[in-house]
């Protein structure tokens, strides 16, 4: 072997080998790229200058339509394409949900969701649910809402230590049975032992409110913002938070995963609090194509970032919490996990309102 | 600062140079809104919202509660001329301002309206400027349980409404309103009721769908049936003695200011209720006015009296709603929830604070809620002039254009598709009940009131007891409730129900058979509803029930009644046939419009609003009022565009594009 290739060639060959290899891989990597910057191109010629649905399950002027309005330009802005929102309000969201779960799957068809109560829905199996979570093309979260328990201004119960251990029933105001206000009470009520009658039907939460202030009520559940104005003006103060870690606004209120008093406890709180992360998020039905659903999902990133974006929404004083779709897909999933069977069960109770 | 001081301040500072342009333009918006079938004062609101970021709190807090001041006074206009409420206050103005129209005296109709309107948000607003001290305390003097006993009083009104002498029809339309209103997923039981497997009827039925529905669509079809124009008794045409019509009911309503403050006390006490909303109101002080009237009998026929008390009460209403949300930031309807937010955008924190720190503001906010009324009231009857020309055109141009805004008004208020057919479907029940004098404002009132009443009676229980009623303000409401209905009663027996069949025989009435067949049929209706609320459970079935026990017994006796008079004409004039005597000719002309209008909904549900408005206009135009190519196109065209650009340009609401389109744009870019 030695005789047929001379030291000098050998030379060469060693020498110009990593040579070589640097080049075909480089080569490689350049045309890779190119191939997907090619697809990428292409999904954003797709989407350049046609009209794209944006789906909001609720009437306009709520919180939802505000906040998809919000972002609307910005979609615009990174994908090229005109967004028209369109309100399909009823069943309480459901409507909507399964409208956009049912659209043409091209990607010009998104929508945004009360994802929590998504969640719930299907893991009770209520009839008229035609989406599966899991398999809706998630684009990425735009919020979430904190939810705390607020007491009236001169309730005796100062903190959730004492709510604990209090030795009188404490009255809790929910508005719908099995409603987002309804479950956090209940579930709650059962994993951290508390002596509560909850007195669920008001019409909304401005009429919990006004039964606070008449005394008749106690305290009541709610998203951060809603409670905000009255906590700001002294007639409810917050006693407990939910999260895996304390929200940045309020960082002297516990969430109930600290002061869970039993591992089981803890276990039917991380589920209450899994259900709640997945938010308010823009999707997609199941089965948009690959390329055009990762543009999608880098113009929901640029758009959430952009300064613009994010100055309008603190002008309306609507909260962010940005996660990106890949995120919410694993989220959608875990949502939905229980993998306890009792836990299930008082889940399903719960939200059925069966407790 | 002194309450005196503090009104001076705020008048001089809603009338400055500053201020002045916002409000009209405000009040200018908010007449052209309420004109509208569908939009309310929460829209006008809601509308204004993107606006306002750019403003100053005076300036955007002006410019928005112009608009929603005058919103009710456009609402009016509308619902005299073309007894179409442009929205949910005007409702009780259906009663009586139309049949002014038809008598020719709808200038006389439109100004006593307006200047009761006036009349009544002043009232408001001055009851809430004399208790602002005390308001905080007022406002928590109401609870489920007051809540309750007032819902009750107010049905009490029912029994005062059934037209005629027949109690018994007004009681029967009141509960069948009680039943609907339980549609829906209620919160207290959390069961679906009534829904038969439909998922859009799951948040129940829509108040404007409904009322556009039993009110206007009914309108339209007996409009149609009868032919004529809508200013049918007129005689010769007033349109120059207009402004003088306008003058006369100006001064009709200043002349009866005991009725303008007795109604507007109503409307502001209401108000106080949250999520009550105006309509209830009107129509209770209608009926309080109706009461106590001296020609009870003459209401629904065109009196004055009759448009004056619900004009008083629809806007005194905001007066009450506009306390509990100053007071505590917690929104008395959902226009104040929307002006919550505004305040918010502004900068401004509704609740006690704004009563400390900005009170400056809320004198401000009063008065501009008078003076952008007051700005309306003269727009309005400046507007109702030409508006007023048209209830002279024919019948058969009038009703598809109507009815083309009418139904897309239904659409608009949720954007949905099935509230058209909810407008339609009550449009049929209306004009029934209509033309079998069956009360369609007690239907109204127990539509309204039926959930209201089921979840405080659930909360007061629960929270109280259940002697919950003993509470000192409810105990009282519960006398007042007792007081009304002995009253009513007591008035019975003495005998001046002659008075009432004589009235009610003079009108053209259905024939026995038809109200019978009517009552048989509201029976089966009643029948599948009681086999649904069997299989609920106990505490949802519970309200429904109670509904429906009396609604049966109701039904059975009226149907006793007039099948005892069928055997009495029997055995006059020998063998009647049973069948309902409806004329061939007219059932004919109601069949083929209904078709008609379940064309238009197809039409619009496959080509988009645009495309199906102005197919179904020159279509209709042409084949059924025989009116010429050249205007039926036209016409059609004008409509459709203005329609288009009124909605989907001006008001950024996306009108229903079709399944065509839809479909088109999914295959073309898939």
């Amino acid at each position: 072997m030695k005789n047929l290739v001379s030291r000098k060639s050998l030379r060469r060959i060693t020498h110009g080998l990593p040579v070589l290899l640097l080049a075909i891989t480089v080569g490689a990597v350049l045309g890779a790229n190119s191939v997907e910057a090619q697809s990428q191109k292409d999904a954003a010629a797709f989407y350049k200058g046609k009209n794209m649905t944006f789906i909001v399950p609720y009437a306009p002027g709520g919180g939802y339509d505000t906040n998809s309005r919000l972002l609307a330009p910005y979609l615009e802005k990174y994908t090229g394409a005109r967004i028209i929102v369109r309100n399909r309000p009823g069943a309480g969201g459901m409507l909507g949900v399964n409208e956009l779960y049912t659209a043409p799957a091209n990607g010009l068809t998104i929508g945004i969701q009360n994802a929590v109560a998504s969640v719930t829905n299907q893991i009770v199996g209520i009839k008229g649910v035609r989406y599966d979570l899991t398999k809706f093309g998630w684009i990425g979260r735009m919020t979430t809402d904190p939810r705390v328990l607020t007491m009236r201004k001169g309730s005796p119960i100062k903190t959730v230590e004492q709510l604990m251990s209090s030795k009188e029933p404490v009255k809790i105001g929910a508005t719908g049975l099995g409603g987002s206000t309804y479950v956090d009470a209940v579930i709650t009520k059962q994993a951290l032992n508390l002596l509560v009658e909850i007195i669920h039907g008001y019409d909304s939460s401005p009429e919990i409110d006004l039964g606070m202030l008449r005394g008749e009520i106690d305290g009541t559940w709610g998203s951060y913002s809603s409670r905000l104005s009255m906590v700001e003006s002294g007639e409810q103060f917050i006693i407990l938070q939910n999260g895996k870690k304390r929200f940045s606004e309020i960082p002297d209120i516990p969430t109930y995963l600290e002061v869970a008093p039993s591992p089981k406890a803890k276990r039917i709180l991380s589920t209450l609090n899994a259900m709640h992360e997945v938010g308010r998020p823009v999707a997609g039905p199941p089965g948009i194509p690959k390329e055009r659903l990762e543009f999608l999902r880098k113009a929901f990133d640029k758009a959430m970032q952009d300064p613009g974006f994010l100055e309008s929404a603190k002008k309306a004083k609507r909260d962010m919490d940005y996660l990106s779709g890949e995120e919410m897909e694993a989220l959608a999933k875990e949502s939905l996990e229980i993998p306890e069977e009792d836990i299930k069960q008082l889940f399903i109770k719960a939200i059925k309102g069966e407790i | 600062m002194g309450m005196f001081d503090g009104l001076l301040q705020g008048f001089v500072t809603a009338v400055s140079w500053h201020l002045l342009p916002y409000l009209l333009v405000g009040a200018a918006i908010g007449l052209v809104i309420g004109i509208i079938p569908g939009l309310s004062g929460h829209f006008a609101m809601a509308m204004m919202i993107p606006f306002v970021f750019r403003m100053d709190a005076a300036v955007g807090v002006t410019f928005i509660l112009a608009a929603h001041a005058a919103v009710a006074q456009g609402g009016g206009v509308t619902a005299i001329l073309f007894a179409t409420p442009g929205t949910g206050q005007n409702a009780a103005t259906l009663l009586d301002g139309p049949a002014m129209t038809e008598k020719g005296e709808a200038g006389r109709a439109v100004g006593a309206a307006m200047t009761a309107c006036f009349l009544g948000a002043f009232f408001g607003v001055f009851v809430l400027t004399v208790l602002l001290p005390i308001l905080r305390r007022v406002v928590l003097m109401f609870g489920p349980p007051e809540f309750f006993m007032l819902a009750v009083l107010a049905l009490t009104f029912i029994a005062v409404l059934g037209t005629g002498g027949n109690i018994n029809k007004g009681l029967i339309a009141g509960a069948l309103g009680l039943l609907f209103s339980f549609v829906g997923v209620g919160n207290v039981t959390g069961e679906r009721r009534f829904t038969f497997g439909l998922l859009q009827l799951w948040d129940g039925l829509a108040m404007v769908p409904v009322l556009l529905g039993i009110f206007a669509v009914s309108e339209m079809l007996d409009l149609w049936i009868e032919g004529g124009s809508l200013a049918r008794k007129a005689g010769a045409r007033h349109s120059g003695s207009m402004q003088r019509q306008i003058f006369r009911g100006v001064m009709d309503t200043l002349r009866r200011w005991w009725l303008v403050i007795r109604c507007s006390a109503i409307g502001t006490t209401m108000g106080l209720i949250p999520g009550l909303g105006s309509a209830p109101a009107a129509f209770v002080a209608y009926a309080h006015a109706k009461q106590t009237s001296r020609n009870p009998e003459k209401f629904g026929t065109g009196t004055i009296e009759g448009v004056i008390s619900p004009e008083s009460a629809n806007d005194a209403v905001e007066g009450g709603a506009l306390a509990s949300t100053l007071a505590f930031g917690i929104p008395g309807s959902s226009s104040m929830a929307i002006l919550i937010t505004a305040l918010i955008i502004l900068g401004v924190e509704p609740g006690p604070k704004l009563m400390a720190q900005n009170l400056d503001l809320v004198f401000l906010m009063i008065w501009t809620v008078v003076i952008g009324n007051f700005f309306g009231t003269l727009m309005g009857m400046v507007v109702a002039n030409p508006l007023a020309r048209v209830t002279f055109l024919r019948g058969s141009l009038l009703v598809p254009v109507l009815l083309t805004i009418i139904l897309t008004g239904s659409f608009v208020v949720h954007s949905v598709w099935f509230d058209m057919i909810v407008a339609l479907v009550f449009g049929l029940l209306g004009y029934a009940m209509k033309k079998m004098d069956y009360s369609r404002p007690a239907f109204i009132i127990g539509f309204v009131l039926g959930l209201m009443v089921e979840r405080n009676l659930y909360l007061s229980v629960k929270l109280y007891g259940s002697t919950f009623f003993l509470q000192p303000l409810a105990l009282g409401l519960l006398m007042l409730t007792i007081a009304v209905l002995l009253y009513n009663v007591r008035k019975l027996f003495k005998g001046r129900k002659a008075e009432y069949l004589a009235a009610a025989d003079a009108k053209e009435k259905a024939s026995v058979q038809t109200d019978l067949s009517f009552c048989l049929l509201l029976l089966v209706l009643l029948a599948v509803f009681f086999v649904a609320a069997l299989g609920y459970k106990p505490v949802a079935r519970r309200a429904p029930l109670i509904a429906m026990i009396p609604l049966a017994v109701m039904l059975l006796g009226q149907g006793a009644v007039l099948a005892r008079k069928l055997k009495q004409t029997q055995t006059q004039n020998g063998q009647v046939s049973l069948w309902p005597t409806i004329e061939t000719k007219k059932l004919g002309k109601g069949i083929r419009l209904l078709i008609w209008m379940i064309l238009l909904m197809l039409m619009i549900y496959l080509a988009g609003h645009a495309g199906g408005t102005a197919l179904f206009l020159i279509l209709f135009l042409v084949f059924a009022s025989h009116e010429r190519w050249v205007l039926s196109i036209s016409l059609s065209v004008g409509v459709t565009v203005s329609l288009y650009l009124l909605f989907e340009v001006i008001l950024k609401i996306t009108l229903y594009p079709g399944v065509i389109y839809e479909y088109l744009t999914a295959l073309v870019w898939s």
